[in-house]
């Protein structure tokens, strides 16, 4: 069952972002300035930068979950998926893995279709956690919990998918499959923003980095930003 | 033992609580597992103010109460919103706030005691037909809004963030909850009265969520609680000669304490 369609045949590297003159202020503390890039569709983009640089900012401002004091942020994609960095997550709050899930759906019913529910099975069995779909998600563990986020993101089949350190939660284990996973949907043609600490693997020889630290620092080639001796902050 | 039920009056009383009550219950989830239990209360305060203005100004004082309570539900969602104060200050300044102005216009008033303190204590036997009427159009108002809306309201409450992301109006919804918690605190202040109204939102909310395997099932369990206490309460009430409001807050808290007790058991075996 393919259920992440190729987006690669029919969309050429687009403008998919930009900030113009973007900046973000929390009272008298400036968390972003003057920041204007743009980023282009299909790129794999690391965002990297030190504690407080301003990079959860930069990606709830991208989301769409705050707005800048001064500029602006435009999106042209159809769809985006959003996995935040870990959160804790309601307790005591009766919802299953399988409602959670559903609730990515662009298109969502008061009953679960089977075509939906196939498609969410599909998930679950690639993640490994297919047994869970009908448990509570307030008693799975925190990488199971992030698992269930992550398909949650990726069910949509999104053209703009922004994970916030999404390897925090996960079990060492797991994490060489969810790269592998990474590498799929971004094969697929989702353009990926991936907010990290962990650069000294790219999984793409392809992939750019922007580094920030309330202005841009860097944003070009993972090779330019090694040859200028990058990854101080890694 | 239902022979009570031969009584226009306890048929007024049982009809306006059912609806009352699976109104409360459809709606508890998305506010208790919200944390907004308190917007009940805080709703509850205000209402008490409005109907003593309506009181004194005109004979059906739910005509003025009900725009008041509705402008205090949009007042409290917006400063929540803001991010100035958290959403529980918000409800505690316009409740005190509104308490304060409602003492006021008791204090410089006369001739209407008896009135307040029907609504403190509620007065479910002597209803009119126009309030079972309004109970009964806000039952189905509240039924359209949760099947037409299910799935948007269960992702904000759950995870406001992501619900954002993926296009649900939060702000939209949060104020369409309000203002149907606020008419809804409203018209059910007369019935169970101010000290008891919450209860109606929070118990479906509590004893269901200690039950459900899934989302669906708490607001099922819910209704089923709410069925269950006011068709017990009412009978209690009027076999034993006590308050039909306060009997069905005993029951609520009766079947909290059973799911409570077979979730520590379930969890033991």
């Amino acid at each position: 069952m393919q259920t992440y369609s190729d987006k690669t045949s029919n969309t050429s590297n687009k403008l998919l972002i930009e900030f113009n003159d973007t900046s973000v202020s929390f009272g008298n503390l400036e968390a972003l300035k003057d920041i204007t890039l743009k980023i282009n569709s299909k790129d794999f983009l690391y965002i990297i930068g030190p504690n407080g640089s301003g990079k959860t900012t930069l990606v709830r401002l991208l989301a769409g979950l705050i707005k800048p004091t001064k500029g602006n942020v435009k999106r042209y994609d159809k769809s985006c998926g959003y996995l935040p960095q870990m959160i804790k997550l309601p307790t005591n709050f009766p919802i299953t893995v399988k409602e959670v899930i559903y609730s990515g759906f662009e298109k969502q019913a008061l009953f679960i279709k089977n075509k939906d529910e196939e498609k969410i099975n599909y998930w679950l069995e690639k993640m490994d956690i297919l047994e869970l779909k009908n448990s509570l998600m307030f008693n799975l563990s925190g990488g199971q919990q992030q698992r269930v986020l992550l398909v949650r993101a990726l069910i949509n089949n999104p053209e703009l998918l922004i994970l916030d350190e999404p390897t925090s939660a996960l079990d060492p284990d797991f994490r060489d499959y969810f790269y592998k996973l990474i590498k799929e949907v971004h094969n697929s043609g989702t353009t990926i923003l991936f907010v990290t600490h962990d650069l000294h693997k790219p999984i793409f020889d392809s992939v750019k980095v922007l580094e920030v630290d309330q202005t841009v620092k860097f944003y070009g080639t993972y090779e330019d930003y090694t040859k200028k001796g990058g990854g101080k902050h890694v | 033992m239902f022979s009570f039920l031969t009584s226009t009056f306890m048929i007024y009383a049982l009809i306006i609580s059912l609806c009352l009550g699976l109104a409360a219950a459809l709606i508890s989830p998305y506010l208790v597992l919200n944390n907004q239990s308190m917007i009940a209360d805080g709703l509850s305060h205000v209402a008490f103010t409005g109907i003593a203005f309506g009181l004194l100004l005109v004979d059906q004082p739910l005509y003025v109460a009900l725009p008041i309570v509705i402008l205090a539900a949009i007042l409290i969602t917006y400063l929540g919103n803001l991010k100035m104060i958290n959403h529980d200050s918000a409800i505690g300044v316009v409740s005190a706030f509104s308490m304060a102005v409602g003492l006021i216009a008791i204090s410089v008033s006369s001739g209407f005691n008896r009135s307040i303190e029907s609504l403190l204590v509620g007065s479910i036997l002597t209803v009119s037909p126009t309030e079972v009427i309004f109970a009964a159009v806000l039952l189905i108002l509240i039924i359209t809004f949760v099947l037409v809306f299910y799935r948007p309201l269960l992702s904000m409450t759950y995870d406001e963030n992501f619900a954002k992301v993926s296009g649900v109006k939060n702000n939209l919804l949060k104020y369409f909850l309000s203002v149907i918690t606020a008419s809804f605190i409203t018209i059910g202040i007369s019935t169970a009265g101010m000290l008891l109204i919450s209860a109606f939102i929070i118990f479906p909310a509590l004893i269901a969520s200690q039950l459900a395997k899934n989302f669906r099932q708490t607001i099922t369990f819910g209704l089923i609680a709410s069925v269950l206490s006011v068709f017990a309460g009412i009978t209690f009430a009027y076999h034993l000669d006590i308050p039909v409001g306060s009997a069905i807050i005993v029951l609520y808290t009766i079947l909290l304490v059973f799911s409570l007790l077979y979730r520590k058991f379930r969890r033991v075996i």
